[in-house]
């Protein structure tokens, strides 16, 4: 019984983590769509639901039905798991994401607001997130195409460089918590936020974020008016819905972990506003930067690749590494 | 009109000799050996300064001959003289059009060939820009011009069989060679000479994605070329289905990692015959397809052809029409940089400056639709004027339009101009030299960016622009940026000169009243039978346009727009030449696109916006 009850609740944890994290996969592809159509004076999805609110529904179920094709040149078994090791550590990472502080009891039972809470929450995710370079690497490479395979380089050329900055840049927080665990974090600002304190950090970490889940202005690996579709560009069906959901699945775990680094996970910004529960307020803050992101996306052209490359190379990380060093000297000084 | 130096020309060059045809053009007859001499001279002689090639092109007398009591005879000794020519024997007729931008004055030269030795000097020594022009002669025609550097078909399949603007051409029954028909199809030979051009590796790569019934065996035998040239780099096809590529155009890329060794663009993928359709319709209907020439803005392909059929016909335009035809021809001005705009940031990712600019362009497709009914074809523009009175209430709706769309281009460029990201992308790329423009025959915005200042508007007003006040904006580098500068600030222009078009339209009829052009009005038809007979025979037969042969260019958005029409004195015209603006503007992307990267030539065919409609007519 006690075994089985260690058994169900993690279970009964993950299943409802990796619900709420596709539900909002899922809508934040009908988020995005709304809010750039009417960024760009037009409606965007009305048809399916009220106001298209079904869209995404509709649109999961029409991938799902689609003909899979896999180019006569492709390499088989290859082509077929690039989706997965793409997909799988996008949403592996939201194992340590803490959305709440407080445990909740259901039936005698207690549920952690978290799957779990390892000390080293934040290299654990990174860790997890190197690997999908893999995957769109493997999956350009194995489609055949020059197209893919040029989108395939770029992604591996930018997700490497743009993670080295996207590293370097949390250092300064994890200096100020003296913690690796998310949880940890989140309460070592209690007080005061870390994007107060680090500003620079906050600025790199966010331009790397749009940079490692190739959004615009960033989005080399699939600039559609150069490459097609980059390296998915063979992909149907559901394999492409695979990368699809993987893309979106990092936009929001990117957006966690500035929430919980950054703007105090679910801590309310001010004491009388406290009354509104903290996992709206976490919520609340994963969706602002999404909204950053697509509105972003909504106004600035692509750079060019290796201007892409320049930046994250020659001003990213030497101002990471600068920022290291400032909040260190501060910290020591401080703190004796 | 005579050009000033003509004895010059025949004094230096023995045989050649001066005419005014009837449409006012200035042509000198050039004997056939001499023309890589005189297009040399005149281009290089300070007297003559002729630095730009508009246009080469041919016209087939075949039938013309036929019809003037000469007849052709295929066992030999060619074409019967024609009363009142009797030196001329020849069947076919290659017309250079060429413009000096310093001067301001153009000139034709005429090659008369015979059908037995259809052999000509190239002129791609002198003219960069003739290449294309050429090929198409050869293409259209099956005249080959001796030393060209890749003398292949253009616009037809390769493999095509014939030449179809001759006029022994049949109509009709031609089977078209398709990827899913071609091995129903008899392949056909295909001559290798004929085909082959100067980089082995892309050739190679080109027939390896040939379609049109090309086989790769009718290379070398049985045998695949490979292309281990040991060296390490892509052969990309970019297109003809591609995102960016702004139609059915293809490229073939060499690349160095993403870095452009060079680009073979392919065209020929929206070939509808225009040309040849013209021949066999009435002027009245052949004007429907010049609409279709550049679907981006109709009505100025509308003005270039109804200018040349109204030079042949002497009409005059009432000054309402002339005045009118500039507000839609700017308006379609606006329109069309519209969609450049839109396509430029498409291609460099700000998507929401494409929705913005299709915004504003629907309401200029309204004001079509209001005055015509019809959004894109209009065929508005008509011979004699336009097609009917403009609508009442059509001043406010362009009053408003115009009221609205200049604070909205500041927006737009609020976008754009400053951004660092799109000035990073722009400046400095696809960098064309003014001296390198003007030898690929780069016409309009894209040769003014490089500082050319040719504007056919000013340089010979046309429909009353001469009555207007504007300046001709001028880029400094020509580089993408320029280009873009130079759009945005034309389409200021535009606005300025239509709101003083709009403050000075006058009243009265907007076509010419000729009754030879227009059909009787309802109620003669009711009590006259000449009025009858009249109207039956307009709509049917046509009205006759004297013989002779007429060129008319303007400034379409793209660049110059020329149609050169000859007649034969019937109802249907004998030969209709249009100058796509957007089929020289394209000969010069991989002169500018060579050592940029992948991303920068979208940019940069964004920046030439090529309409495919105009480049494969």
């Amino acid at each position: 019984m006690e075994i089985g009850l260690k058994i169900l609740v993690p279970l009964i944890e993950i299943s409802v983590v990796l619900g709420i994290v596709l539900f909002h996969v899922a809508y934040i592809t009908y988020f995005e769509r709304k809010i750039l159509s009417h960024m760009q004076d037009r409606l965007g999805p009305m048809e399916v639901g009220p106001h298209g609110l079904l869209q995404p529904i509709a649109d999961g179920l029409k991938l799902f039905f689609k003909e899979d094709i896999i180019p006569a040149g492709a390499d088989k078994i290859i082509f077929s798991i690039a989706p997965i090791i793409v997909l799988v550590p996008a949403l592996i990472g939201f194992a340590v994401i803490p959305f709440a502080k407080e445990s909740i009891t259901i039936f005698g039972l207690t549920f952690k607001p978290f799957i779990t809470d390892i000390n080293i929450g934040i290299l654990y995710i990174f860790a997890f997130a190197s690997i999908g370079a893999y995957g769109v690497i493997l999956g350009g490479w194995a489609s055949n195409s020059k197209y893919a395979l040029l989108g395939g380089l770029r992604a591996g050329a930018q997700m490497v460089s743009y993670e080295l900055a996207l590293g370097l840049s949390i250092i300064g927080v994890l200096l100020l918590s003296q913690s690796l665990s998310m949880v940890q974090i989140v309460e070592a600002q209690n007080r005061i936020w870390f994007v107060l304190l680090q500003p620079v950090a906050f600025v790199i970490y966010v331009i790397c974020a749009v940079a490692e889940t190739n959004r615009l202005p960033f989005d080399m690996p699939e600039a559609e008016s150069e490459l097609v579709a980059g390296f998915f560009t063979e992909y149907s069906g559901m394999r492409f819905s695979f990368f699809f959901l993987a893309e979106y699945a990092n936009m929001i775990l990117v957006s966690c972990i500035a929430a919980i680094l950054f703007l105090g996970g679910w801590h309310a910004p001010f004491k009388f506003l406290e009354f509104i529960p903290p996992t709206i307020w976490f919520i609340l803050k994963v969706y602002f930067i999404l909204f950053f992101f697509i509105w972003i996306r909504g106004t600035l052209p692509r750079v060019r690749y290796d201007q892409l490359m320049k930046f994250g190379w020659k001003v990213m990380i030497p101002l990471s590494l600068a920022n290291i060093i400032v909040t260190s000297i501060v910290l020591y000084i401080v703190r004796g | 009109m005579a050009i000033p130096d003509a004895g010059a020309i025949m004094e230096r060059f023995p045989g050649a000799a001066h005419e005014n045809s009837s449409g006012g053009l200035d042509v000198i007859i050039v004997p056939k050996d001499k023309i890589p001499g005189i297009a040399e001279f005149l281009k290089n002689d300070p007297s003559q300064n002729y630095n730009f090639l508009s246009d080469i092109t041919c016209v087939d007398y075949l039938n013309m001959r036929a019809s003037l009591g000469a007849f052709y005879n295929p066992s030999g000794g060619g074409l019967r003289p024609i009363p009142g020519h009797p030196e001329r024997r020849e069947r076919f007729e290659i017309i250079y059009n060429l413009y000096s931008i310093p001067r301001g004055c153009r000139v034709f030269l005429k090659v008369y060939i015979d059908d037995k030795d259809l052999e000509l000097e190239s002129v791609t020594g002198v003219w960069k820009g003739a290449d294309w022009f050429e090929r198409e002669v050869y293409d259209m025609f099956g005249i080959k011009f001796k030393n060209h550097p890749d003398l292949r078909r253009i616009l037809m399949p390769s493999a095509w069989k014939g030449h179809p603007l001759r006029k022994d051409y049949p109509i009709g029954g031609e089977e078209v060679v398709f990827t899913a028909n071609k091995d129903t199809i008899d392949p056909q030979e295909v001559d290798i000479k004929e085909l082959s051009i100067g980089d082995d590796e892309i050739y190679a790569a080109l027939m390896l994605n040939l379609g049109g019934g090309t086989r790769l065996s009718t290379i070398k035998g049985d045998e695949p070329i490979r292309m281990d040239s040991g060296e390490r780099r892509i052969i990309l096809n970019l297109g003809p289905q591609h995102p960016s590529t702004h139609g059915l155009l293809r490229l073939v890329l060499d690349l160095d990692g993403e870095r452009i060794k060079k680009v073979m663009p392919i065209i020929g993928y929206l070939h509808t015959g225009i040309e040849k359709n013209c021949e066999q319709l009435t002027y009245q209907k052949a004007l429907t397809l010049t609409d279709r020439v550049d679907y981006l803005t109709p009505l100025s392909n509308n003005l270039a052809y109804c200018l040349a059929v109204e030079k042949l016909m002497d009409i005059d335009i009432p000054l309402r029409a002339q005045y009118a035809r500039v507000i839609l021809c700017e308006l379609s001005r606006i329109a069309s940089h519209l969609v450049y705009l839109a396509a430029q940031g498409l291609d460099v990712g700000v998507m929401s400056l494409f929705f913005y600019c299709f915004n504003e362009r629907e309401l200029i497709q309204d004001i079509f639709e209001y005055i015509s009914g019809v959004r894109m074809m209009t065929s508005y523009i008509n011979i004699g004027g336009l097609r009917y009175d403009l609508q009442e209430g059509f001043k406010e709706k362009v009053t408003a339009f115009i009221d609205r769309f200049s604070s909205k281009i500041d927006e737009f460029e609020e976008l754009l101009t400053n951004n660092p990201i799109w000035i990073k992308r722009a400046k400095g790329i696809g960098m064309l030299s003014p001296e390198d423009a003007i030898n690929y025959s780069v016409s309009g915005p894209s040769l003014r960016a490089s500082g050319v200042n040719w504007d056919v508007r000013k340089a010979a007003p046309y429909s009353c622009y001469d009555h207007f006040d504007f300046t001709v904006p001028l880029g400094e580098k020509g580089d993408v940026f320029d280009r873009y500068v130079v759009r945005i600030e034309e389409m200021r222009q535009s606005l300025s000169i239509i709101r003083q078009a709009l403050a000075a339209l006058p009243d009265g009829p907007c076509r010419s009243q000729d009754r030879k052009i227009l059909t009787p009005p309802k109620k003669e038809l009711a009590r006259s039978m000449e009025a009858v007979i009249h109207h039956f025979l307009i709509s049917s037969a046509g009205f006759p346009v004297p013989k002779g042969e007429a060129y008319s260019s303007i400034e379409s958005p793209r660049g110059e727009v020329g149609y050169y029409v000859v007649s034969d004195g019937s109802g249907k015209p004998y030969r209709v030449r249009i100058r796509g603006a957007s089929f020289a503007n394209l000969q010069a992307i991989s002169r500018v696109s060579e050592g940029f990267m992948i991303a920068d030539l979208i940019a940069i065919i964004g920046s030439f916006d090529p309409v495919l409609g105009e480049v494969d007519r």
